[in-house]
């Protein structure tokens, strides 16, 4: 019986791999479009507030999965994410305000019938390849670099990328760019979650992957089984800045106004901090970390209007001294939201999470 | 599944390694036959962990030349040496602890020059080659595991197998990477005599089933002797002998060099002079 | 040329207190292998602990060297127990753990002292009491050049605890323990050196040293404010990575090093890049030099 059912399962999995193939993709292509789909109807639902709070946890959620794939699954410690969100957010901001009214491709693209938001996937795309390229040149001195030292270089490059946007005039310097049109959506945001989510996730569980998790395991006998760290570290670095400059992006779409200090050491500490309670090397641990403190960062603004400090950034440090000292892996340390389902549930919802 | 096993030959001519003023290894010439069992032995500090350093790329030799397969390798990074067939495994067990079994050998499958790569796109997509050949590398990976007798532990993480499975697993591993020189760093330390027993039955048997070649470095002088057709004697960075286990163990300087030693230490430099 | 000499002088006092906080990095890097990031915040913890001192105990009444030592020692002490808590609590259990761990809990560590200074200090600047010394009839002027007397205070002030600790690492028993810790955990305490005392006394030498340094810059930039700590605490360590990490030379020569390359861009070029100026000479330094001016390349062990 069970040699029979493993033998059909065997057929089954040699007769048509390409349309297995394009069954498991056409399923992400299908909740990607389920964004958009939604998007509307969640937009009429929900009272303004909360629809912040829903667009803040979509780009956090894509802060801190990206930022994962580089600190949890790679084992490099960054905490200069928010530099790379930065260089997207500039970016994308630029390309949609028509590059600083030089160019009038804006209103080209207005004239030629498209929607004037047809020019927002290509700023987002734009951002991320800017941020990618960042995220390269970083990733390039972490060829020799450690734990701490890395850190803190990612740290610096972070504080340099915000320097030396407020040294730009082009970008209107320290008071930062005003006017940026408002394209950012629930569609977009949450279609760029599930992009990103599918990245990683196929990322992590490819060959490719592979050679990041041993990175992250033992970088001298990756190197010495053939694995080209080097190669590895660089591409983990572009593809976390990448979707970090696409949040940065949807973030300046949003905010409509863009100034080099929301970019400071804070940001980069909450996402990771959101990695962290998730747990380094876990994807859904990442987004209900993301979504968790989001919603407590909201709650957490009605207590500070009492005092005048920025209570958020306490409780935050507290949580990550308490997680160190007493449950260093995180919520789910490097499982999987259907590891820990009861095994019964995880057959039937696809097997999917191997252990990393 | 064959890279070149035939041809493969180590060679290192007139290498030398020097840290500051301290000379580690030098002028030492070694040609190491293809299908050999290579012993290089001596007391500790004599330098044999460097030279294994210096043929795998973790070192730049100071002079000299290291020869894999006709190729001069000087230079080369540590992954470049193993794409080019010589894998190494660690003294002191360098495993990815938390990763399966089977991910610890499809790493290195994955870099195994044989196999086909993807892109990183064809990757993301999982398109239907991708998909076959994860499949075939699992298989294999599968097939490895059985040789070394640890394919029922394939989903289990490498950290919880006992110590002589995960020695063997490093063998296997190295293997996987389709690499068919395997430099063995003390792979009986920390085995019982019963477990180093069996080591040189599955040294024996990876030489002729995967037609390896084989040098390590070991201080068990029963393993040493039992196992290697081979060997090479150093001491204080030079190479004070070569021959068989025979000439070795009847060579005065060898005796002397680890006479000195079992004067202040262990019995196992004993056993060679005790022959005596 | 008054004004190359003025960029000397003002870059010497600004390294003197970079060196002051640099060594504390330094040492305690020798000892656990952690880059401190609260160190900083316990420079910080210095220049609040000296200013409450002053209006406390009324120093400004009676102005002087003395009170000003006063103050001085009190908030080494300060710094010093705050160094030793947060090696306890925080570093401590971490011991054995990943090294990630122990750098988060460090950051972590750095956020909550800047945010709980807010909550207790205020977030508003305050003013440093720097009539603790009278000196305002000394400025000396000569042509253009400008010399505070307050710049000279603080670079003798640093030169002589520079000294001590030198003293103390060279030549006391407490001294040769450290480099033996330093030089190796494990074998220091097979050796019967009690290694978490002598990582404490680590901790609180560094942090007493920060907190001299929270003082001297409050005299000579007076507004102190609690997120004071982190772009000095960072450039500290630059200039100990730049010295050389775990030498104690190294960690001067890095911080005055640091402190003319930034007087001189600030005072030859351009103002507003000085914050990005010490994370550049990070990046290349780490690239070019991993080991520092002075420090010793060890290679990884494999």
């Amino acid at each position: 019986m069970e040699s029979v059912r493993t033998q059909a399962e065997a057929a089954n999995r040699k007769m048509q791999p390409w349309m297995r193939s394009a069954g498991q993709t056409l399923m992400w292509g299908v909740m990607l479009a389920m964004a958009f789909a939604i998007g509307p109807v969640v937009e009429q639902w929900i009272n303004p507030y909360w629809f912040t709070i829903v667009i803040l946890c979509g780009i956090n959620i894509i802060l801190a999965v990206s930022l994962n794939l580089v600190n949890g699954f790679t084992g490099q410690f960054s905490i200069g994410h928010a530099g790379f969100m930065a260089v997207g957010a500039y970016t994308a901001a630029l390309v949609t305000m028509g590059l600083g009214d030089n160019v009038s491709w804006v209103s080209f693209v207005a004239a030629s019938g498209f929607p004037p938001e047809a020019v927002f996937p290509i700023g987002l795309a734009l951002g991320g390849v800017a941020a990618a390229a960042a995220g390269y040149l970083v990733g390039m001195p972490s060829l020799r670099l450690r734990g701490d030292y890395l850190a803190i270089v990612t740290l610096g490059f972070g504080e340099i990328i915000r320097v030396v946007f407020m040294n730009m005039e082009a970008v209107g310097g320290a008071s930062g760019l005003n006017n940026i049109p408002f394209f950012t959506n629930f569609g977009w945001v949450y279609s760029v979650v599930v992009l990103t989510v599918f990245c990683v996730w196929r990322m992590v569980h490819s060959a490719h992957g592979r050679n990041l998790l041993a990175v992250r395991e033992d970088e001298i006998a990756g190197e010495a089984m053939g694995v080209n760290t080097t190669q590895a570290k660089v591409r983990a670095f572009a593809m976390g800045a990448f979707f970090a400059g696409i949040a940065g992006g949807l973030y300046a779409h949003y905010l409509r106004i863009l100034t080099p200090q929301t970019f400071d050491f804070n940001k980069s500490f909450e996402i990771v901090i959101m990695v962290v309670l998730g747990g380094m090397g876990s994807i859904s641990g990442s987004v209900l970390a993301a979504m968790l403190l989001t919603v407590m960062r909201e709650a957490l603004r009605v207590i500070q209007t009492w005092y005048d400090v920025d209570l958020r950034m306490i409780i935050y440090s507290l949580v990550l001294i308490v997680l160190m000292l007493t449950r260093p892996n995180g919520l789910f340390g490097t499982r999987e939201i259907l590891d820990i389902l009861p095994s019964s549930w995880r057959r039937k919802l696809a097997g999917g999470g191997t252990k990393q | 599944m064959t890279v070149a096993a035939d041809s493969g030959v180590l060679e290192a001519r007139n290498l030398t390694m020097q840290f500051g003023g301290l000379k580690a290894v030098s002028e030492l010439n070694l040609v190491i036959p293809s299908r050999a069992i290579f012993g290089l032995i001596g007391p500790n500090g004599a330098g044999k962990t460097t030279v294994f350093n210096m043929l795998t790329g973790v070192y730049r030799p100071t002079s000299g030349e290291i020869h894999l397969h006709n190729f001069v390798t000087n230079g080369l990074k540590p992954y470049q040496i193993t794409r080019r067939g010589l894998a190494r495994t660690f003294q002191n067990v360098r495993l990815f602890k938390n990763l399966t079994v089977e991910q610890n050998i499809l790493v290195s499958l994955d870099q195994n020059p044989a196999k086909r790569s993807f892109g990183l796109i064809a990757s993301l997509l999982r398109t239907a080659a991708v998909l076959n050949s994860e499949a075939e590398k699992k298989a294999e990976a599968l097939e490895i595991l059985k040789v070394f007798r640890l394919d029922d532990r394939a989903m289990e993480q490498a950290r919880n197998l006992p110590y002589g499975d995960q020695r063997r697993l490093e063998i296997a591993r190295a293997i996987a990477t389709g690499a068919r020189i395997l430099l063995l760093d003390e792979p009986a330390a920390g085995l019982n005599a019963h477990e180093t027993a069996a080591l040189m039955e599955t040294i024996r048997f990876i030489r002729d089933k995967f037609e390896a070649t084989i040098v390590l470095i070991e201080h068990d002088m029963k393993l040493v002797m039992g196992v290697c057709e081979r060997i090479a004697v150093l001491d204080y960075g030079v190479k004070i002998a070569e021959g068989t286990p025979q000439e070795i163990q009847k060579n005065p300087r060898v005796v002397e060099a680890y006479l000195g030693k079992a004067a202040s230490e262990s019995q196992k430099g004993g056993d060679s002079s005790d022959e005596h | 040329m008054d004004q190359f000499l003025q960029h000397i002088i003002n870059a010497l006092s600004l390294g003197s207190i970079y060196a002051l906080i640099a060594l504390g990095y330094t040492m305690v890097f020798g000892v656990l292998q952690l880059i401190n990031f609260a160190h900083g915040e316990i420079y910080m913890l210095g220049a609040f602990a000296g200013m409450y001192t002053i209006r406390w105990l009324r120093l400004e009444q009676h102005p002087g060297i003395g009170s000003l030592l006063i103050a001085l020692f009190a908030a080494m002490a300060a710094s010093a127990l705050a160094g030793f808590i947060i090696e306890r609590l925080a570093y401590r259990p971490l011991r054995k753990s990943p090294r990630i761990n122990l750098l988060i809990t460090a950051v972590g560590v750095s956020l909550f002292l800047q945010y709980t200074g807010q909550l207790v200090f205020g977030s508003d600047p305050q003013f440093f009491p720097v009539g603790i010394l009278e000196l305002d009839g000394y400025t000396w002027t000569y042509g253009e050049l400008v010399i505070e007397p307050m710049q000279i205070v603080a670079l003798v002030l640093s030169i002589i605890l520079m000294l001590v600790l030198q003293y103390i690492i060279f030549k006391t028993r407490l001294g040769r323990a450290m480099r033996a810790v330093s030089f190796n955990h494990d074998l220091a305490s097979l050796m019967g050196i009690p290694t978490n005392r002598i990582i404490s006394a680590t901790f609180m030498l560094g942090s007493a040293l920060a907190g001299a340094a929270g003082v001297l810059v409050g005299l000579i930039y007076p507004k102190i404010e609690p997120l004071m700590g982190t772009m000095p605490g960072l450039k500290a360590f630059v200039a100990a990575v730049l010295g050389g990490v775990g030498n104690v030379t190294g960690a001067v020569l890095g911080a005055f090093t640091l402190g003319l390359a930034e007087e001189f861009l600030v005072g030859y070029w351009v103002s507003t890049y000085r914050d990005a100026l010490a994370f550049a000479i990070l990046i290349l330094i780490l690239l070019f030099k991993p080991s520092g001016l002075l420090g010793v390349h060890r290679a990884e062990k494999v």
